[in-house]
């Protein structure tokens, strides 16, 4: 395993004075590293003591689009990154991560970390 | 807006700080796409070293031997060194410092000389003044032509130029001035430098998620990428903020260019990690990794090494036209040696010679390493396109010069800063073999040349603008202002 700075700058190992002006090209990638990595760690660590995906059995499937586990995760998952609730829109959107391309249920823990990740990388998180 | 809006704002802004653990699964390499924007036949290369601190040219392809300054002007108070330490290889009309004899504990990698007796065909020495002695402003300076292009660096203009559709054209590696962006706010998004802190590891900086370790298929990853553009737009904060311009940037860089590094898998191609700590991971190590461990050794321990391996290989694949590396304050090792001296070029404030003598052989020490890979690969890996150096150059950009005195007869001692000087340039596109300018045995102050003809001239005095020309018009770079250094070009 190596420590590695993803892109971006280190003001002081680099003497950069001033903050840049805008994000750079590889930001959104690191960004998706960190959010993959933290939500993949935080769905783990909920197998043992559940923390945030309260509502859901880690070992098993994922819930039902219309079913109160879905909604009560994704709303932990608004508040914590967005301090809001989501939209009846963006829960529809978020259903889609219920299932794979091919239509076939994903289990629990699959739906958590891409569901977490999914809202941790929005702009809305990055910039609000 | 809530609480955690301003330490978002933070996050963004100094991501590259952060540490993460890195990972990911290998794919078949693909060859770069010939049919970019910028068209890749006519497509310059620039590689700019910044020699940090104060490299003087009086101490390594100018130097002047004491028999040739006048009685009068005191030899032994000056910066001139003994005939047996200075060197003219069969061919050359450029003259060096040899290998110092005594060089205290700071231990010499390579010598000015092996680099002359190499590359004195490709070598060109223009003469020059700065306008700075101090290191930030005179660092910055060295790469804007102390503002003649608006303010552009030199790796900006070369990207805007050459770098439409490249996903990194313009990398920056250096440290101080030589990292600042340039000031020209019109500066086209595509130019402006990504930074890169960490040479070693940035591949894993160009995959949003190969080498995690998650049971998660790329699949998945992809589809919620997918869901998550949707929710950009159906959220409230996307309908406020459908056209800021930082967000809108910022999602077409996310959409374009992190995509297109994935598709490159620019993570495979960077890789310079050794395989051994990164195959468990699903990572591989880059087609060029073999061939960049022979030429630079210290790859794995030495940062400045691996600025040179980095750059070329973002070159080679095609992801950047312009790269940027830097010598940096920190004193480097290799093993228990002391290759590179505290404070870089600037240890010269207590032992000159020595820090002059070793650090401009570890400047040289990866200028020769690219060269070298730069002569034997064909751009993009494609015979049509011919050997890389054909379109490469490599700007050794230093500070400033050093003072040309010293104690009477001491061959230890200190300088401070001096705006006299010269710089170094690498490149079949310029007259090699050749000095322009020169230096005057009596006070060792070097003197430009006629822009018009490139003969010396004593009384010329060129300074940062006309480097800078020189540079951009060898890459076929135009801007208002920009002088004809016809006169030097080959």
């Amino acid at each position: 395993m190596h420590l590695a700075a993803l892109g971006g700058n280190d003001p002081f190992g680099q003497g950069l004075y001033e903050p840049l002006e805008s994000p750079l090209v590889t930001t959104p990638l690191a960004l998706d590293r960190i959010a993959l990595a933290a939500c993949g760690a935080r769905v783990e660590r909920d197998r043992l003591s559940a923390v945030v995906f309260t509502q859901l059995d880690l070992a098993g499937e994922a819930p039902q689009a219309d079913s109160e586990a879905f909604m009560a995760t994704i709303t932990t998952l608004y508040q914590r990154f967005l301090g809001r609730d989501p939209e009846p829109t963006e829960a529809e959107h978020i259903t889609e991560l219920l299932v794979d391309d091919a239509g076939a249920p994903v289990s629990a823990s699959a739906f958590a970390h891409l569901a977490c990740f999914t809202v941790a990388t929005t702009t809305e998180f990055l910039y609000f | 807006m809530h609480h955690h809006s301003v330490s978002r704002r933070n996050v963004l802004r100094g991501l590259g700080g952060l540490g993460a653990t890195l990972a990911a699964t290998s794919s078949p390499l693909r060859a770069a796409d010939p049919s970019s924007p910028a068209n890749p036949e006519d497509r310059k290369l620039l590689f700019v070293l910044c020699a940090t601190g104060g490299a003087s040219i009086v101490d390594s392809f100018l130097p002047v031997e004491l028999g040739e300054v006048p009685n009068s002007a005191s030899p032994q108070t000056l910066n001139a060194y003994p005939g047996e330490l200075l060197v003219q290889p069969e061919g050359s009309t450029i003259r060096c410092v040899r290998p110092l004899p005594d060089t205290d504990f700071l231990t010499a990698e390579y010598s000015i000389e092996a680099f002359l007796r190499d590359h004195y065909q490709e070598l060109t020495v223009v003469c020059h003044e700065v306008t700075s002695v101090n290191h930030t402003v005179a660092q910055k300076r060295a790469l804007t032509g102390a503002g003649i292009n608006r303010g552009r660096t030199l790796a900006e203009a070369a990207a805007e130029r050459h770098g439409m559709g490249l996903p990194l054209a313009n990398c920056n590696m250096a440290v101080g001035g030589y990292v600042e962006p340039g000031d020209d706010r019109s500066l086209m998004p595509h130019a402006k430098g990504e930074i890169i802190a960490s040479p070693l590891t940035y591949a894993v900086s160009t995959h949003g998620s190969r080498g995690i370790t998650s049971s998660l298929a790329p699949a998945q990853v992809d589809r919620a990428r997918r869901i998550r553009e949707q929710l950009e737009v159906a959220s409230s904060f996307g309908t406020t903020y459908r056209d800021a311009r930082g967000r809108l940037e910022y999602l077409r860089m996310r959409s374009e260019v992190s995509s297109q590094l994935e598709e490159m898998d620019a993570i495979t191609k960077l890789m310079l990690l050794d395989p051994s700590g990164v195959a468990e991971l699903g990572l591989s190590r880059s087609p060029l990794q073999q061939d960049l461990y022979k030429v630079f050794p210290g790859v794995l321990h030495d940062q400045w090494q691996q600025q040179g391996a980095l750059a070329f290989m973002l070159a080679y694949y095609g992801l950047s036209c312009a790269n940027t590396m830097s010598l940096n304050f920190n004193p480097a090792f290799d093993g228990d040696a002391l290759v590179g001296a505290p404070l870089a070029f600037d240890f010269s404030h207590n032992f000159h010679r020595g820090a002059q003598n070793v650090m401009w052989g570890r400047v040289l020490r990866v200028a020769d390493g690219l060269i070298n890979l730069l002569k034997r690969f064909d751009y993009l890996g494609d015979p049509a396109l011919g050997k890389m150096w054909d379109r490469s150059l490599i700007y050794v950009a230093t500070d400033f010069g050093r003072d040309k005195t010293r104690p009477p007869d001491e061959w230890n001692y200190g300088t401070g800063h001096h705006l006299n000087n010269g710089s170094v340039l690498l490149s079949p596109l310029l007259q090699g073999n050749r000095v322009f300018g020169g230096v005057d045995p009596s006070t060792l102050l070097t003197h430009g040349f006629n822009l018009r003809t490139g003969e010396s001239d004593p009384g010329a005095v060129l300074r940062e603008p006309e480097v800078y020309s020189l540079v951009a018009q060898a890459l076929d770079i135009d801007f208002p202002g920009r002088r004809d250094l016809s006169a030097v070009l080959a």
